[in-house]
């Protein structure tokens, strides 16, 4: 008997043992007609059950079969029991879920290098001081001039790019007469190229879309963005939405795998610095 | 595991030994013979002729099929294949071997 026939048997364990007490059946009878008192002939074999488990263990896998017989079991239980199961199950589930959730968080915000040109080269910068009152702190946030200062300061080195924190923001798409809301970052217009992005579709900005203030109103969206606003519809390339008092034109989407700077927050749209109300006056 | 008895390590042999001189046997007629060629000396318990046939087999140093006897009555008989005929021959030497050896040591003590 081959490996696979003791495999065979442990899913054909009734086949098995009946198979084995027709033998002991057929030996019995073979000892009456030869003479044997019936219950003499009988108890030759004891106790019959443990004599089928011994021949039985011979004949197939033990421990594949006890683990069907286990399986089999739990199965059975776990009918028998659904509220039980349902819970068990579903805190099984849900603990899955949130291991998975906090896995993916901590492996965002850890682990993961933002999906740009020289990841390792990118920095990001602030300043620790003493704030107003009077406790030390750290600022993150620059003027705009103090920013083209810096820029051209360190402009053969380096390159400066100034982003804003993700803010959701109030906008309404011309043909749309509602409100909604969205992920907007301001971010330099050489980011993209400096990032090293290409468009999925149309184009991305650049240096020349953010020189004057208020005179680029052209957005790119995420891929994100794209996706579940526009269902990828390549039509949403010079759409309009108004935001502000500012009427923009969409160019354009931003690769997938780029979902802006900021952990945790998927970006919609990038507009360009100098379309921010904080970039526009002149101190 | 297997239940040991007093034919333990010999009643491999004696199965071995009965099929190749009477193929074809059911494990009632293996029973008796062991009973009757040894002169009513020795004794397979059925508790263990099935087990250790069922072992042989599985070893594939004998093979079983089902027929139907004289009397009409389904019979599960046994018979030697060509690797129960080697191990036949090994087993006889390491039986001769031990009882030679326990004789001698019979003899000097």
């Amino acid at each position: 008997m081959s490996f696979w026939s003791r495999i065979a048997n442990v899913f054909h364990g009734d086949r098995l043992s009946r198979d084995i007490d027709e033998e002991v059946q057929s030996h019995i009878e073979e000892a009456i007609e030869h003479g044997r008192d019936s219950a003499e002939a009988r108890r030759e074999f004891g106790s019959a059950l443990r004599y089928r488990e011994e021949s039985r263990d011979v004949r197939l896998i033990a421990w594949l079969d006890s683990l069907r017989a286990d399986a089999i079991f739990g199965w059975r239980q776990l009918v028998k029991r659904k509220v039980t199961s349902v819970a068990a199950i579903l805190s099984l589930a849900l603990a899955i879920g949130a291991c998975t959730g906090a896995f993916r968080l901590i492996d965002a915000l850890l682990l993961r290098p933002l999906p740009v040109k020289n990841p390792q080269q990118l920095y990001a910068l602030a300043r620790a001081g003493i704030g107003f009152d009077g406790k030390p702190a750290t600022f993150d946030g620059w003027a705009y001039p103090n920013f083209r200062l810096m820029r051209a300061a360190v402009k053969d080195q380096a390159e400066l790019l100034a982003i804003s924190y993700a803010e959701r923001m109030d906008l309404t798409f011309k043909s749309d007469p509602e409100m909604e809301k969205a992920y907007v970052q301001y971010v330099s217009g050489w980011m993209f190229g400096t990032f090293g992005l290409r468009p999925v579709m149309g184009r991305l900005l650049t240096e020349s879309d953010d020189l004057k203030p208020g005179a680029h109103p052209y957005a790119v969206l995420s891929y994100d963005y794209w996706t579940h606003r526009f269902n990828q519809d390549p039509k949403a390339i010079g759409r309009t939405f108004r935001m502000g008092d500012t009427l923009y034109e969409i160019v354009g989407v931003a690769p997938e795998r780029f979902t802006g700077t900021e952990t945790g927050t998927v970006t919609g749209i990038f507009v360009p610095t100098m379309m921010h109300p904080g970039a526009v006056h002149d101190d | 595991m297997p239940r040991t008895d007093s034919l333990q390590g010999s009643l491999d042999l004696l199965v071995l030994k009965i099929l190749s001189r009477r193929p074809r046997l059911h494990g009632y007629a293996i029973m008796t013979a062991i009973r009757d060629w040894s002169g009513e000396v020795l004794r397979a318990e059925e508790g263990s002729l099935y087990p250790a046939l069922h072992r042989m087999e599985e070893a594939g140093w004998i093979r079983a099929e089902w027929i139907v006897n004289d009397t009409g009555r389904r019979a599960r008989i046994y018979a030697l294949t060509a690797a129960g005929k080697k191990q036949l021959d090994v087993e006889e030497s390491r039986w001769q071997a031990v009882t030679s050896a326990v004789n001698r040591v019979l003899r000097t003590v």
